[in-house]
């Protein structure tokens, strides 16, 4: 795998309702989402949520393919959530595999955990398939700005994002050409113990490190050349106005919330 | 008519870095007025860059003083109008594009303006047609070409609208073809009425411009027309540049006279480099 391809954010192109709605309006749903999560406190409300986000996932275009690779770093976790919680609990045995009993209350506890914690991770890739990582860092930055009242750095904070997001993809795109370089000259990465390995890590990290401080002293003075004085004054050039799409959005959202969290705390499944 | 006071005035400027014995710029004095088009030429070392960095307060002289538009960049309440007044373009594009997108950057400084968000736009589609980046206005910076991030750069400073330009060895990271295309449009803005100060190492790019100033280990050895710097051999071995091609080549051919012909072009060629 190429280094490149690790660049943050996977945003899918799409025109869909949840492509359009206002990324700040998406970032709220999604911690709302998450807080049902926790609150549904049975599958039925869990299910509900699940079907929302595939609702979701389909009327944006999202392929499965895109999915299946966004969740796969995630799958031991979610596998060792799993096995964790089987032999934590007790209950009735529903059957053995081999010499090995397998408990009611540990299955469905396991599989209750390891859903709400797949549907955690899905609606934050899904927040980052269907919106491009600047619209992401821009609303970040909007809706922090009213904290900058309380003397917190919020336009700086939301530089930081910024500049990450544009020298994060070119210091990779380095690292990975440092280290062709390198496999060039006969030097490996892919093999040998973690020591071996983390020692022939060492010449791509300096080149990397040196290259991004230099970067950053002239990032600095092409900042300053350009007025850059804090975040007192400044405008944006992306304007964010909600409209009938996000009114939309938030009301179908705010009822699979809503129905997921009421349906889960009163089945009793 | 009374003439306009220089729009960049230094008179006997030092400045030395910390824990550095030489100094980096010893005694300059020089003025630029408004519309010229200026190269500064300088052998590596020789203080352009550190000349560059005065000119809108980035650095502040040790002895000396920098005025632009008449104001002394020594008043940290000039700086802002200094900034607005002078732009800069560096040498290396990569880390001069702040914004993770072509268009997001050439908002950046319009932004720290406090601009609204509707001239920012016309700002930033306007500077993108003119520099050849409307259809890559979303584009990520890590995609685009040498050229073209050098071309984000220089939108992003013109779109301040700032009456002078100061380019620092601006194109030398770029290949041949994308280097004559961003001096075309350096010398377009120079017409439509941008001051421009042009720093570089490259006599070709040097010999082109209208008046020139050589600097070398930190003091100006000429000022004036670039014809007069290139007919005085002893000046240029005093700043360590090599002339243009142009130069050797007519140099040659007066001196061919007196020695035997060559007999192939490529003879000819490889006597012309020597
Ligand atoms: N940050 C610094 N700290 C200490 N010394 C410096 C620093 N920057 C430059 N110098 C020194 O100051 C002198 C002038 O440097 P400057 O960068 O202005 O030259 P230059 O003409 O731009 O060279 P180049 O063609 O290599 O860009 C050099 O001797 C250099 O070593
Ligand atoms: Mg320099």
């Amino acid at each position: 795998m190429h280094l490149d391809e690790l660049i943050i954010g996977q945003y899918f192109p799409g025109n869909s309702l949840l492509h359009r709605a206002d990324p700040r309006l998406k970032i709220t749903a999604v911690f709302i989402y998450v807080a049902g999560l926790f609150l549904a406190g049975g599958f039925a409300g869990l299910l509900i949520m699940a079907a929302g986000l595939l609702l979701a996932l389909a009327q944006a275009r999202v392929p499965p393919r895109w999915l299946y690779r966004s969740v796969r770093p995630v799958a031991a976790l979610l596998l060792l959530t799993f096995l964790f919680q089987l032999f934590l609990h007790g209950g009735p045995v529903l059957g053995r595999i081999g010499p090995v009993p397998i408990y009611r209350d540990g299955a469905r506890e396991g599989g209750y955990l390891a859903l709400r914690l797949l549907l955690l991770v899905l609606a934050g890739i899904v927040l980052s398939l269907t919106t491009p990582p600047v619209a992401l860092t821009d609303a970040f930055g909007k809706m922090m700005a009213p904290l900058a009242k309380l003397k917190v750095p919020a336009y700086e904070l939301a530089l930081m994002m910024t500049i990450a997001l544009r020298f994060i993809p070119t210091l990779l795109m380095e690292a990975d050409r440092i280290i062709k370089a390198q496999a060039a000259r006969g030097a490996s990465l892919a093999s040998g113990g973690p020591a071996r390995r983390a020692r022939a890590l060492l010449p791509v990290l300096i080149p990397l490190f040196i290259l991004s401080f230099k970067d950053a002293d002239e990032l600095a003075m092409a900042m300053e050349s350009r007025c850059w004085r804090g975040g007192k004054g400044r405008t944006s050039r992306r304007r964010l106005r909600l409209g009938p799409v996000d009114a939309m959005f938030a009301l179908l959202a705010a009822v699979v919330v809503a129905g997921g969290v009421a349906i889960g705390r009163t089945s009793g499944f | 008519m009374m003439s306009q006071p220089p729009i960049i005035s230094l008179k006997s400027v030092t400045f030395g870095y910390p824990d550095v014995r030489s100094l980096a710029l010893d005694g300059v004095s020089l003025e630029v007025a408004a519309g010229e088009f200026v190269a500064v030429a300088g052998a590596n070392g020789s203080g352009k860059s550190t000349l560059a960095r005065l000119f809108n307060g980035l650095l502040l002289p040790g002895a000396g003083n920098v005025l632009i538009d008449g104001k002394n960049t020594r008043d940290r309440e000039n700086l802002n109008h200094i900034r607005e007044t002078v732009a800069m373009v560096f040498q290396n594009p990569e880390s001069q594009i702040v914004a993770a997108t072509v268009g997001d950057d050439i908002a950046f400084g319009l932004e720290n303006l406090g601009l609204p968000a509707e001239q920012i736009g016309l700002r930033v589609q306007e500077a993108g047609c003119r520099f050849g980046l409307a259809g890559l206005l979303d584009r990520e910076p890590h995609w685009l070409s040498g050229g073209q991030k050098q071309r984000t750069v220089l939108a992003g400073a013109v779109a301040m609208e700032p009456r002078v330009l100061v380019l620092d060895e601006p194109a030398s990271m770029l290949d041949p073809c994308s280097r004559k295309e961003f001096m075309a449009l350096v010398r377009d803005l120079w017409q439509d009425g941008t001051t421009v100060v042009y720093l570089s190492h490259d006599m070709d790019e040097v010999a082109r411009a209208p008046r020139m100033i050589a600097l070398s280990e930190g003091k100006v050895s000429f000022d004036g027309d670039p014809h007069d710097f290139f007919s005085r051999e002893g000046l240029m071995a005093e700043t360590n540049l090599r002339p243009p091609l142009a130069v050797r080549l007519s140099r040659f051919l007066a001196s061919a006279g007196s020695k035997p012909p060559a007999l192939t072009l490529a003879e000819l060629v490889k006597r012309a480099c020597a």
